[in-house]
């Protein structure tokens, strides 16, 4: 804009005195009337055909979509608006219905555009969206519905009672303690309270006690498991690396930094400037190095055949748009390819953002063939982390358990041989050296020397070959583990030049531009460095109207399951507006200033708040006024993720394994859920042996074109792209997951054992045990006959208690209740 | 719950926390069909279903659909520099050679519809089938190209053309999925992305039928557990709820209780679809042999009970080398099922209701590639210019639309991009594509995108 207006000032001043005697042309009496009767019913500040306004000095100096000024003063040659109007085939010209404009009118136009294009300005601004204007603390509204005795509440609920109280409603009856204890539980940590819990709570269901409880959980490390799983969603985290070829990466120790930042409450404006930019911070250590793998978690294209310089443009558009959407709460990646039509970002600026990320290195090229064909290869930076005891621990299980497919591999080889050979001592003198070192080796013979006995010697089990290809699947995760390496963001030593793409074709090169941010977003600090970490430092200025919001937003999401903006992921123009706007500034203000960004803080006080701790119960009058619970008048009580729900049904059924961190581990599924695809690795499915087969979800590996199927039956998303809200669907292909996943049957399985041996004496006591262990609360009276009638149908028609009980494991896994927050 | 349209549905779906599911309790409603807004049903529908099969890979349409004389005169000649110069291949370098098609191409039916040799069952339906000659795309890679093809955009994390549909038209199933998806071969390089809903409600993402194992994942109860055994697990199930239900009231609960009932119908109905012992030896050996054989019985099958969007990926169609020997055997196993299903669906009446619609992410370059020899060539990716055809549901039969230049590099005629054949099918399903559109990030998200995009009109029937 400014180079802009210093020309208008040059032509006007030392240009135009000369030619001022010919009579200038009148901008307002000359020219608006041919904009206003031929122009405006595309082009008014409404509709702005083709990112075109002719209404408004404003919009008239931005570019078109197609990235070109409308008119370029002093220039008529140069300028888009007179081409349009001169144009002689009638498909192509302007106005596109009527006669042509006549020419008198297209002589005062070129000799307008010749003057200077002088347009005074109508000082017209689109008017500023609420998102735009820097959130405040306004006063705590008067009464609204009131609590009754003992309901303790916060600021929070002045607000939520207020809206109530507008429509006339008050707030739901509490929660009772059994389920309110269930719920928080399940909402810090992902896990249920255990009976013991339980019965400590109803002996005293005090505010004070649950105080204490919620501030227990929030020190958990599963906590930082709970909350990394939306974050994941967000930065599309996953163990592979998308499109065709879809081939493992190392991402996991970037997903265990996720996590300990969670749960050492680092400070949100920190935990942004690490993953962002880390490695340009002074002094970087290790960990801040490990949190840049953020945007290496971009899908990487390395199929056969690949323009790297187009997935190069890819990726970067890709980080763009995921920061705008985390940060900025911002659909920034419409102006990719025109200018936004809705907010204000204009194409150029949004390349000029997109100047700060073009920064990073090749992450991929062109070498060697495969099959004939140019085969791609990743090769972004990658770092080498120190590894803990932890990781050496599972290294060694791993390679225990490597050992032991050997072993078997190695024993069924050489009883094969001994078969092969049994009444033929003599061929197996006669085989070829190479084969009889081999054999020499008997017990030592390696992976290698196993697959090469196996193909010389054409022996028959048909097995074998496969069994062979998983081994390797295996000793190659092996070698990965041994060295515990991350991908990371390094800036490019030389910069390298961004230009705006026309039309989003990154062959089309428009304008070279420089990186900046947006100007109608807050100023860009004077002392900030134009590179990632002064974008990321940008972006968590205070004076950052949009971050603290959509931060809060989410978090909101995550514990009431729906936004108090229901668009988390445009806060423009065209987003939702807030049910309840002043709650929502008020959280975002205390969380920048009061709560020096603590995440932990901010999921505290909505916790405690007596909205959160209303009972999900329906009230058939209320729900008539609001339906949609927007105003909640009850918790809603909405269905627990993907990872959750196994989590949880792991913890009941006494199978989970509650190590943290690490090598990604992978759950059963069917062999036959990973297919081959044309040049893809590791197409076999090779699940993990012993208690990592009941890790807590987010370990489970995950790759984007065939993720866990039990998570993608529950919403979980591919992580293809960053996603902000989870869909929260109902349907058959659940059902049929909880009831039949081998997982899950295994789970009812372990459970029915559990209630049989630490569930009580007495049947009745085990079914009060069972049912308090899935859902807290204690049952009544008709649930208990239920199941207890349940129980005795299958203990008489089986004759067996083990049975019975794996029925009534069943049943309660199976339960609504049991995956919903109650 | 009888009548939601898409734009409520899309709003309660919005709405998070559960109400989600309203959705597909809509999406059963056998009567939603017909219950749709008059903005999507603008257009009168001819079709009710789509099979859309999809050669993975890319098939050469100078082999199969476009037959061209001047590209055999100069075969194994250099390639006019025009073809390459500038131009972005996957594999090719230098100065490639030019291929002609070793295949004759014969005409079949009234029509006279002119096909290659490797297709002899599918000149049998020739009057039934458009060839749309003059398709072009923005991608030269599998992933991307095979994105656009499927979602319009050529990055993962969009709706697939199926998942668009069943969100406009909904179900007429009470027991099947509305979109069932089959593969073949290699799965496709851009994976589930192409069946998944991307920002629609996931309810509309594609259930793949597998060959192997269960036909849908986890249909099958665990191996000792007898139906009447899981019924009455089932029905214990259900009475918990309904008291949970009855303290707690969320219809939440009422949505559950239903989807446990559909599970249990598709326990029966789904093998009773894949039983095809039912179908008569006759109409077996119509279809020929082999798992992709199999499954376009099947997918007949599908579009009888009501199931809207039926997908046949058919893998390893990517001949950069090998060509003639591929081309064969790939040929053979898709050629009599596929007109088989052409023939049954006639015969059976369901035809004019059933669009057919078979393609790939693109088309193959009308250079060689590789070895010279006969056996050993193949060709690169070609993304300016290659064949689609369709059949039934409205379409024109017995035509070819389009035409590409000499060389067949480019389009000469009447070019179609992508998103014109989205709009052509969604117009023959009844919906407006300009008017099928779901809020995400702040804009109506369309299935054709912000650009414009053209109904194929000379097609229509």
């Amino acid at each position: 804009m400014v180079p802009r207006r210093l020309c208008h000032f040059f032509w006007i001043t030392f240009l135009l005195p000369a030619e001022r005697e010919a009579a200038a042309v009148d901008f307002e009496k000359e020219i608006r009337p041919i904009f206003e009767a031929r122009c405006l019913d595309c082009h008014d500040r409404e509709t702005l055909k083709g990112g075109i306004g002719l209404e408004t000095y404003y919009h008239a100096q931005l570019p078109t979509d197609a990235g070109e000024p409308l008119f370029v003063p002093g220039q008529p040659d140069h300028s888009v608006l007179l081409h349009v109007v001169k144009e002689t085939d009638p498909e192509k010209r302007m106005p596109p219905k009527g006669k042509p404009l006549d020419p008198a009118e297209i002589d005062l136009l070129e000799r307008w555009i010749g003057e200077g294009a002088v347009w005074p300005d109508d000082g017209w601004r689109p008017p500023k969206h609420w998102s735009y204007v820097v959130p405040q603390k306004s006063p705590l509204p008067g009464t609204g519905a009131t609590l009754t005795a003992g309901r303790e509440g916060n600021e929070i609920d002045a607000f939520i009672a207020a809206r109530l109280a507008e429509h006339g409603l008050g707030f739901n009856v509490a929660a009772d303690p059994a389920r309110l204890l269930r719920r928080v539980h399940l909402d810090l940590t992902g896990l249920p309270p255990t009976v013991a819990e339980a019965d400590a709570f109803l002996a005293d269901p005090s505010f004070e006690h649950y105080v204490r409880i919620v501030d227990a959980l929030l020190a958990s490390p599963h906590f930082g498991e709970k909350w990394a799983v939306p974050w994941l969603d967000l930065a599309r985290y996953a163990d592979s690396e998308g499109y065709q070829r879809d081939a493992p990466r190392n991402m996991w120790p970037w997903r265990d930094w996720v996590i300990a930042a969670l749960n050492s409450d680092l400070p949100f404006d920190q935990f942004t400037i690490e993953q962002l930019a880390g490695d340009l911070l002074p002094n970087a250590t290790e960990a801040q190095k490990v949190a840049t793998g953020f945007h290496c978690n971009t899908p990487l294209n390395l199929e056969a055949g690949t323009d790297p310089d187009e997935d190069h443009y890819k990726r970067v558009v890709d980080r763009v748009n995921t920061t705008g959407t985390i940060w900025l709460g911002s659909t920034i990646g419409c102006a990719q390819c025109h200018n936004h039509k809705y907010d204000p970002i204009t194409t150029k600026e949004y390349y000029e953002l997109s100047a700060f990320f073009n920064q990073a290195p090749p992450e991929s090229r062109q070498q060697g063939m495969e099959m004939g064909m140019l085969a791609m290869v990743a090769i972004g930076p990658t770092l080498e982390v120190a590894r803990t005891m932890e990781d050496i621990d599972a290294e060694l299980k791993a390679e225990a358990e490597f050992e032991a497919v050997l072993a078997g591999i190695r024993g069924d080889l050489l009883k094969a041989v001994d078969q092969k050979f049994a009444k033929n001592p003599k061929a197996r003198a006669a085989l070829p050296k190479d084969v009889q070192a081999i054999l020499a080796r008997e017990d030592d013979m390696d992976l290698n020397q196993c697959r090469t006995l196996n193909a010389k010697l054409a022996l028959k089990d048909r097995g074998m070959g496969r069994r062979l290809e998983e081994a390797e699947i295996m000793e190659t995760r092996l070698k990965e583990q041994r060295k515990k390496e991350v991908r990371v963001m390094v800036e490019l030593a030389q910069p390298r030049a961004t230009f705006v793409a026309k039309r989003g074709d990154f062959l089309a090169k428009g304008e070279e531009v420089r990186p900046a941010t947006p100007a109608s977003l807050h100023p860009f600090g004077k002392d900030l460095p134009r590179n990632r970490l002064g974008l990321a430092r940008w972006l968590v200025d205070p004076a950052n109207p949009l971050v603290g919001r959509a931060h809060l937003n989410r978090i909101w999401i995550e514990l009431f399951g729906q936004g108090l903006v229901t668009t988390p992921e445009d806060f423009g123009a065209q987003g939702e507006k807030p049910t309840h706007p002043e709650l929502l500034d008020w959280l975002a203000a205390t969380f920048v200033s009061d709560d020096g960004w603590s995440t932990k803080r901010a999921v505290r006080r909505i916790v405690l708040s007596a909205t959160y701790r209303q009972s999900i119960v329906v009230n058939d009058k209320t729900a008539e006024v609001d339906p949609r619970n927007q105003l909640l008048w009850r918790h809603p009580g909405q269905r627990l993720g993907a990872e959750m729900i196994r989590d949880q049904a792991l913890a009941i059924s006494g199978l989970l394994d509650r190590r943290l961190f690490g090598v990604n581990v992978r759950p059963y599924q069917p062999a036959t859920f990973w297919r081959k695809s044309a040049g893809a690795s590791e197409t076999y499915y090779v699940p993990s042996q012993g208690s990592d087969a009941h890790r807590r979800g987010v370990y489970t590996l995950w790759r984007r074109n065939a993720h866990y199927p039990s998570f993608a039956n529950f919403d979980a998303p591919d992580r293809t792209a960053c996603v902000v809200q989870r869909d929260v669907s109902n349907t058959p292909l659940q059902a049929l997951t909880l009831l039949n996943d081998p997982v899950y049957v295994g789970m009812a399985t372990a459970f029915g054992q559990r209630i049989s041996k630490e569930g009580g004496a007495t049947t009745e006591d085990r079914i009060g045990w069972a049912f308090r262990t899935a859902l807290t609360r204690h049952p009544t009276e008709p649930e208990r006959q239920l199941l207890l009638s349940a129980f005795e149908t299958v203990r008489a028609a089986s004759g067996s208690e083990e049975e019975a009980w794996r029925e009534v494991a069943t049943i309660l896994l199976n339960l609504h209740e049991t995956i919903n927050r109650s | 719950m009888s009548s939601f349209s898409p734009s409520r549905r899309r709003f309660l779906s919005r709405t998070g926390a559960g109400l989600g599911s309203i959705a597909l309790g809509s999406l059963l409603q056998r009567d939603l069909f017909g219950d749709v807004p008059p903005a999507l049903r603008a257009v009168a529908p001819k079709a009710k279903s789509v099979i859309f099969f999809h050669m993975t890979g890319a098939p050469s349409q100078l082999d199969l659909f476009d037959e061209k004389p001047v590209l055999r005169k100069y075969d194994r000649q250099p390639a006019p520099e025009s073809l390459f110069e500038g131009k972005r291949f996957s594999f090719l370098r230098g100065h490639p050679k030019l291929l002609g098609s070793p295949y004759q191409y014969h005409q079949h039916g009234k029509s006279g519809l002119s096909l290659s040799e490797l297709l002899p069952h599918l000149g049998n339906v020739a009057d039934e089938i458009c060839l749309v000659k003059s398709v072009h795309t923005t991608e030269f890679n599998h992933g991307p190209a095979q994105l656009v093809f499927h979602t319009g955009v050529n990055r993962q994390g969009n709706p697939s053309l199926g998942s668009w549909t069943t969100y406009g038209l909904g179900s007429e199933s009470e027991n099947l999925p509305a979109y069932v998806v089959f593969l073949t071969g290699n799965t496709p390089g851009a994976g589930a992305s192409l069946w998944k809903s991307g920002f629609l409600p996931s309810v509309h993402q594609g259930v793949q039928l597998r060959g192997e194992g269960d036909p849908v994942l986890f249909l099958n109860s665990p191996k000792n557990v007898t139906r009447d055994e899981r019924r009455r697990t089932l029905d214990s199930i259900e009475a918990l709820n309904r008291q949970y239900f009855e303290s707690v009231g969320d219809p939440e609960i009422v949505t559950r209780i239903e989807q446990y009932e559909m599970a249990f119908r598709m326990q029966a109905s789904v093998p009773e679809l894949v039983d095809l012992s039912q179908e008569g030896v006759a109409m077996r050996e119509l279809y020929g042999t082999g798992e992709f054989a199999t499954q376009c019985l099947q997918a007949r099958r599908l579009v009888e009970r009501g199931v809207r969007f039926v997908e046949l990926f058919h893998g390893d169609w990517d001949t950069h080398a090998a060509q003639k020997g591929r081309l064969a055997s790939l040929t053979k196993e898709v050629d009599q099922p596929i007109a088989a299903l052409i023939a049954d669906l006639k015969q059976r009446g369901l035809l004019d209701q059933t669009l057919v619609v078979w393609g790939a992410e693109f088309g193959r370059t009308p250079m060689l590639q590789g070895e010279e020899s006969p056996d050993k060539c193949g060709r690169d990716h070609q993304k300016d210019a290659f064949t689609v055809w369709m059949a039934g549901g409205g379409v024109k039969g017995g035509i070819s639309y389009g035409a590409t230049n000499d060389l067949g590099n480019e389009v000469a005629e009447d070019p179609v991009q992508v998103r014109d054949l989205h709009a052509t099918m969604m117009h023959l399903l009844g919906i407006d594509h300009e008017s099928l559109t779901y809020r995400y990030q702040g804009f109506d998200q369309r299935l054709t995108g912000v650009e414009e995009a053209r109904v194929i009109g000379e097609i229509l029937a």
